[in-house]
């Protein structure tokens, strides 16, 4: 309808829902520019899913205000808003068939669209989902991903300002995930239209999405490219949450411009690069965040990149080693920072010159893969056990 | 243990059903005496649905039971599509105010629709004389009374099916209609009623069978208005002839009928619709 800049814009100001005396979203404030792929990502139960019913029109915020393509919606329902929704489970209407599913929001519309040419939006709209030769069949007779389909299809037919997709691939199997990520994506591109996405899964955001809002607690945490998010975790939450995650967590010693000293309680110091505004106060709880996949693992008491000061160096003994195809991932232990996960491409086919349960290994990190990071205590819930935590080491292990 | 068990089931149901058989037996009775079996026959048949009495009986009990069924199907869909938006606590009392008009004994629920309904048209009639001192017209027990109050059951009845329905139902399809642009009242009629018929129908059948068979209720506020099953009660006492038993068995006839559709709208119609869009 509007063709200036701001058309598919979403704009949420200080946004506040609450359901009784739960805070479901606390204080929210997001832009997502027009044409972009936003995901929303937490944990559930962080408010995604309740900021994405705030947009749609669904529920109405206790504060705050919520704008679509720079208008003020909040005296707008949900029938007025040129926001359209994918729910998780699709919701399809039960008794109409596919083709009158994807019309619905077309037959809405006054002064009325003609039949012809209902018929031939309904038939593109399918097509783009493709899904050509469907409309007859009934929704029940329809696959999961048929189904998901069809979702799509029927919010996407009005051309909305913005698609809302609420979890929309949670209930698919994982290889049909993966293609209806690309497609999805693909979908995004080819139409121009802002996605707004909300997720747990981690993979799904980091895959799909330009930007990536991680929240928790009905707050954002941080709100950045995918790649940013990965590479500059804002606090431990977001580290653990996002990929996996060495976390040396302890306390701030020294913050000095961009970097900063994080002691362990076993008395270690590791220094690391400090972006965070939150960092300030000595002894604060902080963490040290290094990527499994940074560290360079090699056999011995030798280091690979000779004595440096813009290295880490920690002795470490291997506990396991996991073959996982194209890297091979190890468990070590260290008597100064606990248990340290290390990921390593396999270059060679076989286990020569790979390091083996018990092996005495050195671990290295430049400094500039290292972030001092504030320590918000909680670790997400969902991931916890294989990822990223470090257990004090055994005591035999000194 | 378990033969012991199904034997006792077995006499449950013998000791339920027996009764209902004999009648059923003896209308198909050649003979004039209700005690013993002479051969087969429809003559009672044809007898009883060609005694006047027993016609206009059955032409009241119908009428009745159609338009109570109808009010209780409108106020009882009514009440379930609102009662998910209104105060908790208002909901809560609602609620046990319906279950308790279902489980309160027949003859409580008479009596209280008599006292309550004699007291109210009482005092209609006194504002009629004074309001309008040349009319005649003064209210009354009768076919009006009737219907209000088998109304006030099949209304519980309705509501409480309806409701039903509804908290089993993916609500998120009413949020999707309103998502795709249809103001609340469309979607009510392009989503939520479409989706709830086999309930509201099978709400509607229940009433009308109640109100068809229902003695207790009507023996107290139906003024002169004169049903099948009071006619029954009234002719029982003259003493029992085989007319009777046909009457009572087209009328079993009839409750089983109603009650067998409205199982089968409300299960399995009603389920296989309104499944979440999961396979």
């Amino acid at each position: 309808m509007m063709a200036d800049g701001s058309s598919g814009s979403v704009e949420i100001r200080d946004a506040t829902k609450r359901f009784g005396g739960v805070t479901a979203v606390d204080g929210v404030c997001l832009t997502v520019r027009p044409g972009t792929f936003s995901a929303l990502l937490g944990p559930s139960g962080c408010g995604k899913t309740t900021l994405l019913r705030l947009v749609a029109g669904f529920e109405s915020p206790t504060r705050g205000s919520i704008l679509i393509g720079g208008e003020p919606m909040d005296d707008v329902p949900s029938y007025r808003r040129p926001a359209n929704t994918v729910f998780q489970h699709y919701a399809l209407f039960p008794h109409m068939d596919v083709e009158r599913n994807v019309g619905y929001a077309l037959r809405q519309q006054r002064p009325r669209i003609d039949r012809s040419e209902q018929r031939r939006r309904i038939d593109e709209a399918l097509e783009l989902v493709q899904l050509g030769g469907y409309g007859k069949r009934h929704a029940r007779e329809l696959s999961g991903g048929q189904q998901q389909r069809v979702a799509l299809a029927r919010a996407l037919i009005s051309r909305p300002q913005v698609l809302l997709l609420d979890e929309p691939l949670s209930a698919l199997d994982a290889k049909l995930r993966h293609a209806m990520q690309l497609e999805l994506k693909q979908l995004q591109q080819q139409l121009g239209i802002t996605f707004v996405f909300v997720t747990h899964d981690q993979q799904e955001a980091m895959s799909m999405a330009d930007r990536v809002a991680v929240m928790r607690d009905g707050r954002i945490l941080q709100e950045a490219p995918p790649e940013h998010v990965y590479d500059f975790p804002a606090d431990t939450f977001v580290a653990d949450f996002v990929g996996t995650m060495n976390l040396f967590r302890g306390r701030l010693v020294t913050r000095e411009g961009d970097t900063a000293t994080v002691q362990t309680p076993a008395g270690t110091k590791l220094v690391g690069c400090a972006l965070s505004h939150d960092l300030l106060s000595p002894g604060q709880p902080a963490a040290l965040a290094v990527r499994p996949e940074r560290i360079v693992l090699s056999l011995g008491a030798e280091r690979a990149a000779g004595p440096s000061s813009a290295v880490t160096a920690l002795r470490a003994h291997v506990r396991t080693r996991t073959f996982l195809g194209d890297q091979v991932s190890y468990q070590a232990d260290s008597p100064d920072v606990g248990r340290v996960t290390v990921l390593q491409a396999r270059t060679a086919a076989g286990t020569d010159g790979l390091a083996a349960p018990g092996d005495q290994v050195t671990l290295e990190w430049a400094l500039d893969v290292a972030h001092v990071i504030p320590d918000t205590g909680k670790e997400a819930a969902e991931h916890g056990a294989d990822v990223g935590l470090n257990p004090p080491p055994k005591e035999s292990g000194r | 243990m378990d033969r012991l068990l199904r034997g006792y089931g077995a006499a449950v149901y013998l000791f339920l059903f027996v009764p209902i058989a004999v009648v059923v037996v003896f209308s198909f009775n050649a003979g004039e005496h209700v005690a013993e079996l002479t051969g087969f026959s429809l003559r009672w048949y044809v007898e009883a649905w060609t005694n006047p009495f027993i016609v206009e009986a059955f032409r009241t009990s119908i009428t009745v039971a159609l338009t109570s069924a109808t009010i209780s199907m409108f106020l009882g869909t009514a009440a379930a599509l609102a009662m998910p938006s209104a105060p908790r606590r208002l909901r809560r009392t609602f609620d046990v105010m319906v279950n308790t008009a279902l489980v309160v004994p027949g003859i409580v629920l008479g009596i209280s629709l008599l006292i309550f309904i004699v007291t109210a048209t009482n005092w209609l009639n006194s504002w009629i004389a004074y309001l309008v001192p040349s009319s005649d017209l003064r209210l009354g027990l009768g076919f009006a009374s009737l219907v209000a109050a088998h109304s006030v059951f099949g209304t519980a009845l309705v509501t409480i099916l309806v409701r039903t329905r509804l908290a089993s139902m993916d609500l998120r399809v009413i949020e999707a209609s309103a998502d795709l642009y249809a103001p609340p009242l469309r979607t009510v009629c392009t989503v939520t009623l479409p989706l709830l018929a086999p309930a509201i129908f099978a709400g509607f059948l229940l009433a009308f069978t109640f109100s068809f068979d229902d003695f207790i209720i009507a023996f107290f506020t139906r003024g002169r208005a004169e049903t099948l099953p009071i006619y029954l009660f009234a002719s029982i006492r003259r003493g029992v002839s085989p007319v009777v038993n046909a009457t009572a068995s087209s009328l079993l006839a009839m409750t089983v009928t109603c009650l067998a559709v409205a199982a089968v709208v409300f299960w399995r119609r009603g389920s296989n619709r309104t499944e979440k869009g999961i396979p």
